[in-house]
């Protein structure tokens, strides 16, 4: 019955419907920026085994491949200063670069990427649980030999559908990526990142003897600060360093602060949602006074009725929830493409969880009941002679 | 003798507008027994709807009692006013008031749903009743689909579904032309004859009261004729 009366004015029920649908779809497209990134973070934090970044000054980021490219780069002959540190175990410099790909039309081919020039034991040492979907890893042969060897992330190869032995869409410096292996899906940043030998690379940009930072990994990590502290003041003037844990820190804020905002705009959703339903659930429910009227002079009790009325928008904000959610995952997808396109991040991806798209049918739900509640209240306190009497 | 259906005594409505006291109805004393057909006539305001609401259980009395086939309805919790309404009263609306998203079949079993009937019996019950009021073939119309007789017609039945103990029917051909009231009041004739319906039927229309065994004049709250 509470679906045939949603029936009865279908223009202003699929208005209402389509009004709510696009509050959640907002909620749940902002939402998946931060699932997004929060998923790529985690995923690459568990992966990553250096403890300390060293970045030049003037660079922007959290590391690599989180680090921006700014141009910003060292002396490669600083590397052995740093490794000369106490209590520093390893040093792997790298030279990361975002690299634009694509024929120019602007299809989802284009975009870009981050290039990653690592030393031949980075992935060994300090990505161990990386694994090759095909193909192989970077081996101390692909270096220096006048090719630009690489091993691209899952997600790069699946949007560009590269294959091993393949080239990818472009050139560096004059030479063309030659796929030598394709990393299995970690879900994480990884699977948006290039890798090339280090020097294949410093050659390519004709950058040879820079570096855009080094990971550092520490034999004592309680003394990881200080050893941070220590290679900050080898060279001030040149770069500073970033434990991984400030790098946790930073993104946990930036994580908890995005979704605090993300948060008050679905509040908002939320309350625009209430109020839009609450409107159409009052016109419905004034319109059918003489109605609930005679249902009452039938002997239907009032809780009978008040469900009615509850069950009817709680249908309206179901409804609105599941197209709302599955708009959610089309804008998720727009902003994807969108921050690949414009924004130049390949590694930042929204995502819709099964657990998002839980959250937006709940605040659709919520709205359904809350926008109910007061209708239905209203009209079965109403005197069941007035109620009658209603024009 | 038949047992009483309707026993008001001493029945009064107040009501206060404007500040001032309104006897809406004025200690009234009313026996219905099984099978009575009583019709009520009497000027706008002389108290006729209000009577019929406080024997109907939708409102309730501010002095006096009323015992309804036998029931006392003092002191009775809304909810069981409800059920009293569901299972003893039919009502019968001046503009059908019937459910415009339903068929002519399901404003029939309405009632029935929410009185627990089975659904099978539901829909027996209200092709039998719809049968018997003239309308065997206009079961899976909407009210819009009919014509105001028509709908008058399925107004009853809905009124008849859970076998109620008395019809009450405020101005029930009030809507209707003259050709049509006349078989409306037959209707409520037939209804009284064949079942041995009690019913309580409010109208201005001489004709229409005439089909009452019993004819009650209403003036300022209280009946002043009652043949």
């Amino acid at each position: 019955m509470a679906l045939r009366n949603l029936t009865r004015r279908r223009t202003r029920t699929a208005l209402t419907i389509l009004g709510v649908a696009v509050a959640i779809t907002f909620t749940v497209g902002l939402l998946s920026i931060t699932e997004g990134f929060m998923n790529g973070f985690n995923m690459s934090a568990k992966e990553r085994k250096e403890d300390i970044y060293v970045l030049p000054k003037g660079a922007r980021g959290l590391g690599s491949p989180l680090l921006v490219s700014s141009g910003a780069e060292f002396s490669e002959q600083r590397v052995q200063d740093i490794g000369d540190v106490l209590n520093v175990k390893a040093v792997y410099p790298f030279y990361t670069r975002q690299i634009y790909f694509g024929d120019g039309t602007g299809s989802v081919m284009e975009g870009f990427f981050v290039l990653d020039g690592v030393t031949p034991d980075f992935l060994v040492d300090l990505r161990p649980s990386l694994e090759v979907e095909a193909g192989r890893l970077l081996e101390q042969g692909d270096y220096l030999d006048d090719q630009l060897n690489v091993v691209v992330g899952a997600e790069i190869a699946r949007s560009v559908k590269l294959q091993v032995g393949q080239t990818l869409p472009l050139e560096v410096g004059g030479l063309v990526p030659t796929v030598i292996g394709i990393l299995k899906s970690t879900g994480g940043l990884d699977d948006y990142i290039v890798y090339a030998p280090l020097q294949d690379v410093q050659q390519a940009l004709d950058r040879e003897g820079w570096v855009t930072g080094a990971a550092v990994t520490v034999t004592d990590p309680t003394t990881t600060e200080e050893t941070a502290d220590a290679i900050s003041n080898l060279g001030s003037e040149e770069f500073y360093c970033q434990t991984s844990e400030q790098i946790a820190g930073v993104v946990k804020n930036l994580i908890s602060m995005a979704r605090a905002i993300h948060l008050s705009v679905a509040s908002i959703a939320l309350l625009i949602g209430v109020l839009f339903v609450l409107s159409t659930m009052l016109m419905a429910v004034s319109e059918r006074t003489k109605e609930i009227g005679t249902m009452r002079a039938l002997g239907v009790h009032r809780i009978t009725i008040f469900r009615l009325i509850v069950t009817e928008s709680l249908i309206t904000g179901v409804l609105a929830g599941g197209i709302g959610c599955l708009g959610g995952v089309g804008l998720s997808k727009l902003i994807t493409w969108a921050i690949h396109k414009f924004a130049s991040a390949a590694f930042l991806q929204a995502v819709v969880s099964p657990r998002l798209l839980g959250f937006g049918l709940l605040i659709a739900v919520l709205i359904g009941i809350l926008a109910g509640l007061y209708p239905a209240w209203r009209i079965t306190k109403t005197n069941i002679v007035e109620a009658l009497r209603y024009e | 003798m038949n047992e009483l259906v309707v026993e008001a005594r001493q029945l009064s409505k107040v009501y206060v507008m404007g500040g001032e006291e309104v006897r809406a109805v004025d200690s009234v004393d009313l026996e219905m027994r099984k099978g009575d057909f009583v019709s009520i006539m009497g000027p706008s305001g002389s108290g006729k709807t209000t009577l019929l609401n406080l024997v109907g259980c939708i409102d309730r009395p501010t002095s006096g009692g009323i015992r309804l086939d036998g029931q006392d309805l003092a002191g009775l919790k809304e909810v069981e006013l409800d059920r009293l309404r569901m299972r003893k009263i039919g009502f019968v609306f001046q503009s059908f008031n019937l459910m415009p998203i339903m068929t002519a079949l399901e404003n029939v079993m309405f009632p029935m749903e929410m009185a627990g009937v089975p659904r099978r019996e539901q829909v027996r019950r209200a092709t039998e009743l719809l049968t018997w009021v003239g309308l065997p073939k206009r079961l899976n119309h909407k009210p819009r689909e009919l014509s105001a007789g028509e709908n008058q017609r399925v107004g009853i039945a809905r009124a008849l579904a859970n076998g109620p103990a008395i019809l009450l029917a405020d101005e029930p051909t009030g809507n209707l032309d003259s050709k049509t009231t006349k078989e409306i009041s037959l209707l409520f004739r037939q209804a009284n004859r064949e079942q041995g319906m009690t019913i309580m039927l409010i109208t201005h229309n001489e004709a229409v009261a005439g089909v009452a065994g019993r004819l009650l004049r209403m003036r300022d709250g209280r009946i002043v004729s009652d043949s």
